[in-house]
Formats: structure tokens, C-alpha cells, sequence
């Protein structure tokens, strides 16, 4: 073997441990960075392989009545791959003494399913006569089995009970337990049996390959929808949910980038502290290369050594990195398949997106150690042999003589503060991983707090705790004479409420509903003017008032539906399918609510709408646990329903919190899990750091030992840095946490809401912080510290 | 500030054998032999060393490299322990202090004066200075920098006390180093080649600083190869091989010759 390389050789064996810590931090930020991809790569594959292999539809149609022969010509137009027809009704199921919502699917022929397909996982084969397959997310929700017997009510019918004869898995829905639901599949016989009467009303269509985005697809219904009016049919709606895109996988793509964001960063960050390493270790060897070049090595012979060396550690790392990654990936996605409900056929990963891992890990040490290298084998041959090897001094002349202040108060906290100072970049670099890492950290939590004050609004921004919605409006006189009296309710408001759509001359409406009935709703509700049941957030104009023509106020997720509107526009809806005019006096920001739009109560369209009646009402309560809620819906339902006023849905404004609580829980844990990764890499990056140092320094606390410190103030000296460094990286922490969250809150709230999250501030995260903060320094510093008190005193008496 | 010159050439001292002496020594070995681990025997770096050092006065350790003064003085200073013996400084067992003892006995007891100045270069002079003390915790903190400036001003660089030691000299640095082993007033000041790294000029008035020293009675131990140490000490100890060779003591005045400019 050359010298060079038997040099080379020994010179990691010195260094071993400093390069062994490099080399862990490189692994173990290539593995959080590989861990996100993997995630990535492997859950957008899934999700839409899922998707796609529910055959859904690329538009559901609204009809008065789809009938088998309808089905069978529509099927043999130009551009048709296949058609079903299927009917949606919004039921309820007992929840011990409440009602739950139940979507129920009727389905027409269970044996040769072609459109949303679900797949069998136990029981029957179709459901018979009196019996229910139910999506197998209902055992989440409220622990449902094949074989249990619930109690259903439709719209138009009595509680029936109705086996469970299956469970299915629908990969085109979101889970239950996420939209508080239950998701039921019927026959037509077992919709009569519970009593609704009428046949199928969807035509859901999907089209052949080249009708892939949306445009495509809407005007190929607009033909669809011409055709079905030629034949006499009244078509209401035109559904078409984003192309190929499961309901939730919008929101996963765009949390997912954001982490594969914060991995790169600490990879780039461990690059950092791998040139950091590569530039303490030559700066050992400042003498040794000007000898070897004073003999005759050349530059390039000895750049190559020492990128070898950089090689080297990138591979280590990526041995250890990657198969981490791949490891740490698995039960990652395992968990966002559950909670997204699909399965994952594979978790196999694209060989190019391992490549990409193998090659980065490669890669940035090299470049990382390549400025380094080159300024240390280019140093000319008389400055290397008169180097002394001892860090460069404190920058300055002459301090402030107020400094000597500082030594006399705070003796140690002096010279910790003062040797912290001596390599900048190193100071620069640490401070650099600890304050982002601690950032992450903070960020993690303030995104908890930001999402809890989103969801909070619910509250702040609705005076009602009790949603009620009738089977068809009623009059307002009547249900508020049955309600009056009612001890509990506080506040009674009679609403109205429909589906809507934005209406375009000449065209039937099109809205982007998902099958569930709930992504992508667009619903007008007719209210009090003087409403002191919800206070929306203005984005621009007013809100309605006394008096008011014609005018709407849209929500802002309405708003993004038509985001040319601005205030004082005109606007036309379609409900019923009548087309209505109204002027635009305001936009107002609704969390929790899909697209809403709000109009005086006394001119809301719609059959059997009017003034004085009303099929929602908005009930406050000083009801103030959920179980006595839950009572005060159940008395309010009995009360109507003695009347004769059938509900149709009764929810507690609580459930709506509960559901957008569940959707971020998988997001915060994994942010945590990326703040510990960081943290992680920033105690490997402390801990080299700090272990440079006390090498570099080894006469220094000779001299510190022989003036009469004892092995326990050195090694003091050693964590009071640490501690020093911990201190400002804390500080520098807190504004970067600000930024992160503001980005953050920015992805998810845009996502989830439509609307940033609010920048919040976590107490519970900052001190989490610094007590996490105090263990890494602690833990990084234990073992440099511990060889700094070992130095001997008669290094103090050593020659260079 | 003063500068000390030679006047005029210096005539060799006479130094005679040391008077026996009934009271307790400062200093004392009593075969004291330090052996290092190694092939066969091992290395022998003290042999069974008999030496008795009073208080006061500036005695020289004399011997060429290898003859054991550095390790004499390693274990003077609690640095490292005998194999064999026992050594006492001011009635302190030194030869069992551990590490910890040790640097707490250093701190009270013994300045030392390195050949390399060895300050702290995070450090100004006057902070230097100020170090022992802070460690040592016994003179009150508010008569810290006073008493560090005054140590400056008596080793003559008290205008260099807010400047950072890669911006002194050789001579100015080797002076804060006094000022810093003389910071907790100990009774025993203890030098390693004080002069090695100086020029001859500056090596005299460090010479002569110590030499004050052990006037005002601390003291002071020299330990060097270079026997012109002889003109200032009292006592001049010659090692060679592990062994003491030779032990004077001095019948002339030191520093006779030396003026002050």
C-alpha cells in the first residue's frame, strides 16, 4: 500500500471518533431525508393506485330517474367507458342514545360492480333484503362488525334494524372516524325496507382515457347532459370530483413536501459540520502536508487523499443511511394508509428514488470537504512548517476594559463565552443546528396550538352548539312554538338550507363533489339578517342586514369556486336548478364549513322555501358537557317529532371539532419526528464540535490545570461552552420558529381550510425546547468534557 | 517602565556545599525516584533524590535534557507522584495528592512559570492574572483587579492589560505569566525555562523579577539547562542521570552588577 494511503489510514484511526460522529450525523439526517422520500414516493403511488382501482367515475349526473335502459344506452355513446347507476341517502344510525350520520349507497347490481367499486372483506356476497354492507372504517368510528344489528332511519322512514351482512373497503372515501360518518351500502330492496320509496337519481359515468382533466371531462357531460334532456329527463347537478385525486391526497402531497423540505435541510446541515470536521482535521495536519509537499507530493496527489477520505464517510453514511431510511419509512406508511384508509399493495421503493438517496449521500460530503481540502494542500510549504497547530486567537487586539468586569463576576462563564467565540464558523455552524432543530421542535407544537385556535373558531365564531336539519322545511311559527319552553336552548334561529351551484348561462351546474356527498359541497343558506348565531371574519364588504335585496355573502371556499368575484359583482346560483340572481356585498372566512353562501332568509329560493320557513335549525344551549348536549338534541328531535317534523341530521357542533381534530395528528407526530431527528444531528454536531475543541486545546487545560483548576472546573468549562452555545441557539431558535410556522401554518392551513393557520405560539413547545435543549447539550458535552478534565497538567509543559 | 541591563560583565559567584539546618525544611525530597513504564527496569527519571530546600531564596535546578529536573519538577508541583518517597512543600504531603488535591493544593501553594508563557489566549493580561484568583475564590472579588493590576505594574506592563497575548512580546507575556503565578500570593514560585524562549535582554529582567521574588521571600525555583542562572540563584542544584551531582550554595550577593537603567 502507497504511504499516502497507509497514511490516510492511520489518520482516521486517530480521528476515529470525531469522524465516526460526522458520519453518524450524515447517516442519520440521510435517513429522515430518506425516510420522507420513501414516504412520498410509496404513498402517492398507493393512494392513486388505490383510487384508481375503485374505478371511480369521472362525473356523477343528477337525474329525476335513472332506469336500467338509460344506463344501458348511455354506456354506448362516444367517449363512455362504462356506466352505473346509483342513489345516495343521508340516514342516521343509532349511536347508543344518539344519531349518527349514515351516507347509505344504493347500489344496483352488488355482483357486477363497474364504477366505485369496493372490495369484500367479509360476510356476505351482496348484501340481502334488511341487511347493510358498511365501509370497514365504521369499526373505527363505533366499533361495527360483520353480524351486529343496527338501527337505521332514512329520511322518509322508521328506525329499522339492519344487520351488518359485510364489511367492505372503499378506497374512495375518507375514513369514518375522520368524517364522523358511517358509510353503508345498500340494495334497492333494502332501501325500500326502510322505507324510501323512488329510484335511482345518479348517473355515474366514466370516460374513456383521453377525457382525463377536468375541462375535458365538463364539457363531455355538457353532451352527456343534452343528451339526457332530449330524451325528457331533468337534470339537476353535474358532479365531478378532481380527476384521479383521492379526497385526501391534496392535503398528504403537501404536508409530505414540507418534510422532505425540513430532511434536506438536515442533510444539508450535516454537510455543513462533515466540511467542518474535514477543515479541524486538516488543520492538525497544516505541517504534515507542507512536509509531504516539501518531499515532492503534489497538490492533486494529496487532494485526492483526502477526498477519499470524504468518500469514504459518505459511504459509510449511505450504508447506514439509506437502509435506516427504508426502515424508518415502513411503519410510517403503514400508519398514513390507515389513517387514509388504503391498502398498500407494495412498499416497494422506485430504484431512482434510492439512487437519488445513494448519490446525495455520496455527493455533499465530497463537495462539503472539497473548499477545505484544496485551502489546506494549497497552503505554501513555508507557512505549513511554521504552523504552531493551536486555534486561531480571539479576533482583536484588545478587548473593552469593561470585559476584565466580566471575568471578575462570572470567571468561568467568561472564558467558556470567550473560547466559544474562537472558531466562528464552527460557532456559526453549531449555533445553526441547534437553532433549527430546536426551531422544528417549537414549530411542531406552535402548529398544534396555531390548528387548536383554527379549530377553536368553530366556537368563537358560532354562538350555536346544536345543528338540527329537517326532512323538509317547516314552518318557523310551528317549530318555534314546539320549542318553546325548552329549558336548555338559550337561542333558537330557523334557517334554511339547499345544495347550490354557481350557474353558467346555457349550462347545467357543475360542482367538484366526491361521492361522500361532504368534499367539495357547495350549499346556500338562507339566515336571519340579524343572525347571532355565527360572526364570520370579514375579507371584504359587510355582512347582510336589515333590508337587503338579492344579496349573498360568500364564504371564502365558495369564493375560491369563482375567484374572480369581488364584492359588488353579480353572481347567479343554481338551486333546484332555477337559476337565481344576487349581488356579492361580502366575503367572509368560515372555518370548518365547506363553500358556503348566505342570503336573507326571506329571499331564499327553493321548493316549499319561504320566509316563515325553515329546514335547519341553529340552536344555543346551556348545555355545557357532551353528554348533556347530546340529551338536549334527543329532546329536541322527540319534541319535533311529536309534531311531526321529521330530522333528518342532529349534530353537536362538537363533532365538527372532533373531525378536524383527527386529520392532524399523524402531521404533528411526524413534525416531532422530524425535530428529532434534527435534534439528534444537532447533538452529533455538538458533540464533534465540542470534542474538536478540547483536542485542539489540550495544552490550554494543561495550563488551566496547572494554575489550580481541578479536573471538574475544566470539564465545567467544557459544558459551560456547550451551554453557552445551547443559550443562543435557543434564542436564535425562537425568530426561525416564527418563520417555519408562519410557512407551516401556510401548507396546512391552505390545505385543510383554505386559510393560513394563525401564527401561534406553544409555552408547552418552548420549554420542551429548553429542556430538550439542556439534555443534547448535556449529552454531547458528557463525553468531550470528560476528556478535557483528563488532560494532564504536563501538557502545560509540553513543547509543539 | 524599567529596563535592566548589564552593566558590565559579572564575575562567577562562589557557591559552597548548603549548611545542615535544624528547622524544618520548605522543601523537602526524601528518596524520592520516579520510574516510568518500559522495556526491562522501565525509565528511571529520578533516583532516589535526597533534597532540602529552605524557605525563601531563588535555587536553580541545573542539568542537560535528560537529567530529570523536569520531572523533579513535576512532582514538586503535584503533577505527578513519586514511585518511591515522599516530598513535602510547607508540611504538605505532595506525594499523595491526587488530581483533584492536587490542583486545589497548585492553587494555594505554587505559581508556576512555564517556558512557553502558556497564557490563555481568550484572555487579556489583566484577566490572565485575575484567573488563579477566580479559581481560588479567596480574595474577595472586589479586590480582584486591583490586586491584578498591581501585579502587572510590579512586573512592568500594566499598560499592556487589555491586550490579548498574541499582541505582546516574548518578554511582555513571560512577565503577565509572573504576574499570574504571583496572583494568589503562594509561597512557592516554580519556573521552567523562564528565559528559553527570550532574547538575552529580556532574559535578564525576567531573571531579575524572579530574583525580586525571592527577595521579598517566596520561594523560587529554576528549573534550566542554562547554567548562567548561576549569577541570581542562591542555591544551584545540578542533576545528571536521575541524580543530584552537585548542590551549592551561594557565598556572594546575586545580582552584584546589575543596574537599573
Amino acid at each position: 500500500m502507497s504511504p499516502l494511503w497507509k497514511k490516510l489510514r492511520s489518520d482516521i484511526r486517530t480521528d476515529r471518533r470525531r469522524l465516526l460522529l460526522t458520519i453518524l450525523a450524515l447517516a442519520l439526517s440521510l435517513a429522515g431525508l430518506g425516510t420522507m422520500l420513501d414516504v412520498y414516493a410509496v404513498l402517492i403511488r398507493e393512494i392513486t393506485r388505490n383510487y384508481r382501482e375503485t374505478q371511480p367515475a369521472s362525473a356523477s349526473i343528477e337525474v329525476d330517474d335513472v332506469s336500467a335502459s338509460l344506463v344501458d344506452e348511455a354506456s354506448r355513446l362516444p367517449g363512455v367507458a362504462a356506466v352505473e347507476r346509483r342513489r345516495a341517502i343521508n340516514a342516521r344510525v343509532r349511536d347508543g342514545a344518539d344519531w349518527r350520520p349514515l351516507r347509505m349507497f344504493v347500489v344496483d347490481d352488488f355482483a357486477h360492480l363497474r364504477l366505485n367499486t369496493f372490495t369484500r372483506e367479509d360476510g356476505a356476497l351482496s348484501p340481502p333484503t334488511g341487511t347493510l354492507f358498511l365501509e370497514r372504517t365504521a369499526e373505527r368510528l363505533m366499533g361495527l362488525k360483520t353480524g351486529d344489528t343496527l338501527t337505521v332511519r332514512s329520511p322518509n322512514g322508521q328506525p329499522m334494524a339492519v344487520r351488518i351482512a359485510g364489511m367492505v373497503h372503499d378506497a374512495g372515501l375518507a375514513p369514518s372516524e375522520q368524517e364522523r360518518t358511517i358509510y353503508a351500502y345498500a340494495s334497492s330492496e333494502t332501501r325500500q325496507y326502510l322505507g324510501e320509496s323512488g329510484g335511482f337519481d345518479e348517473l355515474r359515468v366514466r370516460l374513456r382515457p383521453e377525457f382525463s382533466d377536468r375541462t375535458a371531462i365538463a364539457a363531455k357531460c355538457r353532451e352527456l347532459v343534452t343528451w339526457l334532456q332530449a330524451r325528457g329527463h331533468t337534470v339537476h347537478e353535474v358532479r365531478i370530483p378532481p380527476p384521479g385525486r383521492h379526497p385526501h391526497q391534496g392535503p398528504m402531497e403537501a404536508v409530505l413536501r414540507s418534510f422532505i423540505g425540513f430532511g434536506a435541510m438536515a442533510l444539508l446541515l450535516s454537510s455543513v459540520l462533515m466540511a467542518t470536521t474535514i477543515t479541524a482535521l486538516l488543520a492538525k495536519q497544516v505541517r504534515q502536508i507542507a512536509i509531504m509537499k516539501a518531499i515532492g507530493a503534489s497538490r492533486g496527489q494529496l487532494a485526492v487523499i483526502y477526498l477519499a477520505l470524504a468518500l469514504a464517510v459518505g459511504v459509510l453514511a449511505v450504508l447506514i443511511g439509506v437502509p435506516a431510511g427504508l426502515a424508518g419509512a415502513r411503519p410510517f406508511e403503514r400508519q398514513i394508509a390507515t389513517l387514509i384508509n388504503f391498502t398498500l399493495a407494495s412498499q416497494s421503493v422506485p430504484s431512482a428514488v434510492l439512487l437519488f438517496q445513494v448519490g446525495i449521500g455520496l455527493l455533499l460530503p465530497a463537495l462539503a470537504a472539497i473548499w477545505p481540502i484544496w485551502r489546506a494542500v494549497d497552503l505554501p510549504v513555508r507557512v505549513g512548517l511554521a504552523d504552531q497547530g493551536e486555534p486561531a486567537p480571539a479576533p482583536g487586539p484588545r478587548l473593552a476594559p469593561a470585559s476584565a468586569r466580566w471575568m471578575v463576576a462570572l470567571p468561568r462563564w467568561t472564558l467558556a463565552w470567550r473560547n466559544s467565540l474562537r472558531r466562528r464558523l464552527r460557532f456559526a455552524l453549531t449555533l445553526t443546528l441547534l437553532g433549527t432543530s430546536g426551531a422544528i421542535l417549537m414549530s411542531a407544537f406552535n402548529l398544534r396550538t396555531a390548528w387548536q385556535e383554527m379549530i377553536g373558531r368553530v366556537y368563537t365564531e358560532r354562538s350555536y352548539d346544536v345543528s338540527l336539519r329537517l326532512r323538509e322545511p317547516e314552518p318557523v311559527t310551528a317549530l318555534m312554538t314546539a320549542l318553546r319552553g325548552l329549558p336548555f336552548a338559550t337561542r333558537i334561529e330557523a334557517w334554511q338550507s339547499m345544495p347550490v351551484a354557481f350557474h353558467q348561462p346555457g349550462e347545467v351546474p357543475v360542482v367538484s363533489v366526491y361521492p361522500d356527498g361532504g368534499h367539495g359541497a357547495f350549499t346556500l343558506y338562507g339566515v336571519p339578517t340579524e343572525t347571532k348565531m355565527v360572526a364570520f371574519p370579514l375579507r371584504a364588504g359587510r355582512w347582510l342586514r336589515a333590508g337587503d335585496t338579492r344579496c349573498v355573502v360568500l364564504n371564502h371556499a365558495a369564493h375560491a369556486l369563482r375567484r374572480g368575484l369581488a364584492v359588488g359583482d353579480k353572481v347567479s346560483l343554481i338551486v333546484e336548478g332555477r337559476a337565481t340572481e344576487w349581488v356579492v356585498v361580502g366575503l367572509v372566512e368560515e372555518v370548518g364549513s365547506a363553500a358556503a353562501a348566505y342570503v336573507p332568509n326571506a329571499e331564499f329560493p327553493g321548493q316549499g322555501a319561504g320566509p316563515d320557513r325553515a329546514n335547519l335549525l341553529r340552536i344555543a344551549s346551556n348545555a355545557r358537557t357532551p353528554a348533556t348536549k347530546a340529551d338536549a338534541i334527543r329532546r329536541i328531535e322527540a319534541v319535533l317529532e311529536q309534531r311531526g317534523m321529521r330530522v333528518t341530521l342532529g349534530l353537536p357542533l362538537a363533532e365538527l371539532q372532533t373531525a378536524m381534530g383527527q386529520h392532524i395528528a399523524v402531521l404533528i407526530s411526524t413534525l416531532l419526528a422530524a425535530a428529532l431527528v434534527m435534534g439528534l444531528v444537532a447533538a452529533l454536531g455538538l458533540s464533534a464540535m465540542l470534542s474538536m475543541g478540547v483536542i485542539e486545546r489540550t495544552r490550554e487545560f494543561g495550563i488551566l490545570r496547572a494554575v489550580g483548576a481541578t479536573p471538574g472546573d475544566v470539564s465545567w468549562l467544557v459544558v459551560a461552552e456547550a451551554m453557552a452555545m445551547g443559550l443562543i441557539g435557543l434564542l436564535l431558535a425562537i425568530p426561525l420558529s416564527v418563520g417555519i410556522s408562519l410557512l407551516l401554518g401556510r401548507i396546512v392551513g391552505l390545505t385543510a381550510f383554505q386559510i393560513p393557520l394563525p401564527l401561534a405560539f406553544s409555552s408547552a413547545g418552548l420549554l420542551l425546547c429548553t429542556g430538550g435543549l439542556l439534555l443534547l447539550i448535556v449529552a454531547a458535552a458528557g463525553v468531550p468534557a470528560r476528556t478535557a478534565a483528563r488532560q494532564t497538567v504536563r501538557a502545560a509543559f509540553d513543547q509543539i | 517602565m524599567k529596563q535592566l541591563v548589564h552593566a558590565e560583565a559579572i564575575p562567577s559567584p562562589a557557591f559552597h556545599e548548603p549548611p545542615t539546618s535544624s528547622l524544618r525544611p520548605f522543601i523537602s525530597l526524601e528518596a524520592v525516584t520516579k520510574r516510568y513504564p518500559g522495556a526491562n527496569d522501565g525509565d528511571i527519571a529520578l533516583r532516589a533524590v535526597n533534597l532540602q530546600m529552605e524557605q525563601g531564596g531563588l535555587i536553580a535546578i541545573v542539568g542537560k535534557s535528560g537529567s530529570g529536573k523536569s520531572t523533579l519538577l513535576h512532582l514538586l508541583t503535584a503533577v505527578d507522584r513519586p514511585t518511591t518517597g515522599s516530598i513535602h512543600v510547607n508540611g504538605s504531603p505532595v506525594h499523595e495528592l491526587d488530581e483533584t488535591a492536587g490542583a486545589l493544593w497548585r492553587r494555594a501553594s505554587v505559581g508556576i512559570v512555564f517556558q512557553f508563557f502558556q497564557l490563555l489566549p481568550t484572555l487579556t493580561a489583566l484577566e490572565n492574572v485575575l484567573l488563579p484568583m477566580a479559581l481560588q475564590g479567596h480574595i474577595p472579588a472586589n479586590a480582584r483587579e486591583a490586586r491584578a493590576r498591581e501585579l502587572l505594574a510590579r512586573v512592568g506592563i500594566a499598560d499592556q492589560a487589555h491586550k490579548l497575548p498574541a499582541t505582546l512580546s516574548g518578554g511582555q507575556q513571560q512577565r503577565c505569566a509572573i504576574a499570574r503565578a504571583l496572583a494568589n500570593d503562594p509561597p512557592l514560585l516554580v519556573a521552567d525555562e523562564p528565559t528559553g524562549n527570550l532574547d538575552s535582554l529580556t532574559a535578564e529582567a525576567v531573571l531579575l523579577l524572579l530574583r525580586q521574588q525571592a527577595d521579598a521571600g517566596k520561594t523560587v525555583v529554576v528549573v534550566t539547562h542554562e547554567l548562567d542562572i548561576a549569577r541570581v540563584a542562591d542555591r544551584v542544584v545540578t542533576l545528571a542521570d536521575g541524580r543530584v551531582v552537585a548542590d551549592k550554595v551561594r557565598t556572594s550577593t546575586p545580582n552584584a552588577g546589575v543596574t537599573a537603567r
